[in-house]
């Protein structure tokens, strides 16, 4: 099964960086700087993944990942009003 | 007009914004204007029809209070039972009894040729049906008092939300709140948006791309392994789950966003732990509705265990068969029924026992076993909704008793029956894990944080809300203010961004994406 995700580091390492970056806001509650970062690393990645031929279940999955981590916000201490 | 569908997303913001903006006298007139629009953009002539049952349950909720013997307001209210009734059988229901009609006779050989009639179903009929019902009954029962004003009472039969697949409103609830002067508020817009949100994700990320799978299997279930048809309706549970209670979500999201506050269809049925539970929190207005009047009116319970038992196979029957014009729903009705008779009958033996042997029933480990036990009898439950005849729900379960195996091979031939890939499950898994995170959510506030339930007599429940302290987390007001603002926007941004890319797997597949209860 050919996975553009997996099979490309820079992928790996920029997606890796959005959810690390969203994972330390959502963790350590350090404002919302370290979110928008993440949010913005993660657009860039989704388009790269787009642009080398992912296709949207890889695309679908990763954003799942990032829906669910910041769900968990809202258990954390995170929840909203 | 479908709710996945770019004219409902023009639609409902065009609505929403002219709906404000007029003085309250006219709201009504342009939400009625909506309604119908809205359900003349199915077929422009079944307007008619929705028209003709508004009617007559109109003059009847009129005619009862002035009739001067209670024999007159009985014969409107059977009047009114036969009308609109009768519109239901013959759209719904004439063909299936023609057919069955013919099938009897020809035992007799007889060789009748079928005979089909060419009747379009009308969208939505079976839920404006019998919440119209509901009005009359409850006018009869001098529960409430006939609405006056026709166009009201028109809005309630027809209001767009709610019209095609529910939640069959209550004329207590729905009527006053129409009637009511509603300002927009950041609270019902931002509710109502997130509800909306939980619904779009539910049908158009988890319902449709699950249903790709289903499908799968069920196109040549002959073939299927037993364990893909096994796995084919345990992901049907799943999909029938999130494209009804989605649907419904995007409903009761749509209502509140216009200030309105619609009554909860469905409440985690998956937490539940025996049958009944399960009943009680899957599509909560239908069953509700059949209790109400039908269920309590036989009898209920009150008349010993024998015709409990038979008042339970009657309504779930009856259920059943509401739910579409095929044997298959009526045995998935008696098949519920039947074991939640079975459950009645045991629930004091079973506490007996339990007190006995002392075993805590609120003990983590035997709440989830009951879950799982739930679970599971609902697999087959599902197997029979999805089947589209008797023979196959024969073949269905020939299958998984006949076709079993083990090994690689065998779970390959599985997969390929699913059409799945190794990266469709880690998606699934994702999409389970983001389903159990909303779902603890609702649990954690259940009922203000998406929707308030109405809180009836029966139905006494919690609207508190545990609410974060600001300056809790070492935080000035505003920094937290901030802090959650961009918490919630990114969780919606990621949402309706997973929500195009299920839409846009659904379309690059060539599959369609009707909501699976409109067929009813």
């Amino acid at each position: 099964m050919d996975i553009v995700l997996f099979a490309n580091p820079i992928l790996l390492v920029l997606f890796g960086i959005a959810i690390a970056l969203c994972a330390v806001d959502v963790f350590r509650k350090s404002g919302y700087a370290f979110r928008i970062a993440s949010g913005v690393v993660f657009v860039g990645a989704l388009v790269y993944a787009l642009l080398l031929g992912a296709s949207m279940q890889e695309v679908l999955l990763v954003t799942l990942v990032m829906f669910a981590l910041n769900l968990t916000a809202f258990f954390n201490g995170g929840r909203d009003k | 007009m479908s709710f996945n569908s770019l004219q409902f997303l023009i639609f409902l913001p065009i609505v929403i914004v002219v709906y404000f903006l007029l003085p309250h006298k006219f709201r009504w007139l342009w939400l009625l204007a909506a309604s119908y629009y809205a359900y003349m953009s199915w077929n422009v002539w079944l307007v008619f029809l929705i028209l003709g049952t508004t009617a007559v349950s109109y003059v009847a909720g009129l005619l009862m209070p002035r009739a001067k013997s209670k024999g007159v307001r009985r014969l409107l209210l059977v009047i009114t039972l036969v009308v609109c009734l009768g519109i239901l059988v013959f759209f719904k229901y004439f063909n299936f009894l023609l057919a069955n009609v013919i099938n009897f006779l020809n035992l007799f050989a007889l060789e009748l040729d079928p005979v089909m009639l060419d009747i379009i179903l009308p969208v939505g009929i079976s839920f404006y049906t019998f919440q119209t019902l509901s009005y009359v009954i409850d006018v009869y029962r001098d529960k409430i008092e006939p609405e006056k004003h026709f166009g009201y009472f028109a809005l309630y039969v027809s209001y767009f939300p709610q019209l095609v697949a529910g939640p069959i409103e209550r004329p207590e609830n729905l009527l006053p709140q129409l009637r009511e002067k509603h300002m927009p508020n950041e609270d019902d817009l931002s509710v109502g948006f997130r509800i909306m949100a939980v619904g779009f994700f539910r049908k158009c990320v988890v319902a449709d791309f699950i249903g790709t799978f289903v499908n799968s299997v069920f196109s040549d279930v002959s073939s299927a392994s037993g364990l893909a048809v096994l796995v084919a309706g345990a992901l049907f549970c799943i999909q029938l789950y999130c494209d009804f209670a989605g649907y419904s979500e995007i409903a009761i999201g749509a209502a509140r966003m216009m200030g309105i506050k619609l009554m909860k269809n469905f409440d985690r049925p998956f937490s539940a732990t025996s049958i009944r539970d399960l009943m009680s929190r899957w599509h909560i207005s239908l069953t509700t509705w059949f209790r109400d009047y039908l269920y309590i009116p036989l009898g209920g319970s009150r008349k010993g265990k024998a015709r409990r038992v038979l008042n339970t196979l009657i309504v779930y029957f009856l259920c059943g068969l509401w739910h579409g014009a095929n044997w298959t729903y009526v045995i998935w009705g008696l098949y519920v029924g039947v074991f939640v008779s079975i459950e009645n009958l045991l629930r004091k033996p079973y506490r007996a026992f339990c007190e006995k042997h002392n075993i805590d029933n609120s003990k983590g480990w035997i709440i989830v076993l009951r879950r799982i036990l739930v679970f599971l009898f609902f697999v087959p439950a599902a197997l029979f909704f999805r089947a589209r005849s008797v023979a196959e729900i024969g073949t269905i379960f020939a299958c998984i008793f006949t076709a079993g195996g083990f090994g690689t091979e065998y779970f390959a031939a599985t997969l390929s029956a699913l059409s799945m890939t190794a990266l469709d499950i880690l998606v699934i898994g994702a999409i389970l894990v983001c389903l159990a995170l909303i779902w603890r959510m609702s649990e954690e506030s259940p009922g203000t944080e998406f929707y308030e339930p109405i809180v009836s007599e029966s139905e006494p429940l919690s609207l508190e809300t545990k609410r974060l302290a600001p300056g809790s987390l070492g935080l000035t007001d505003k920094a937290e203010s901030r802090r959650s603002y961009v918490a919630r926007v990114t969780a919606v941004a990621y949402a309706v961004c997973a929500i195009a890319l299920g839409w846009l797997i659904l379309i690059a597949g060539d599959a369609t994406s009707a909501f699976v209860y409109f067929q009813f």
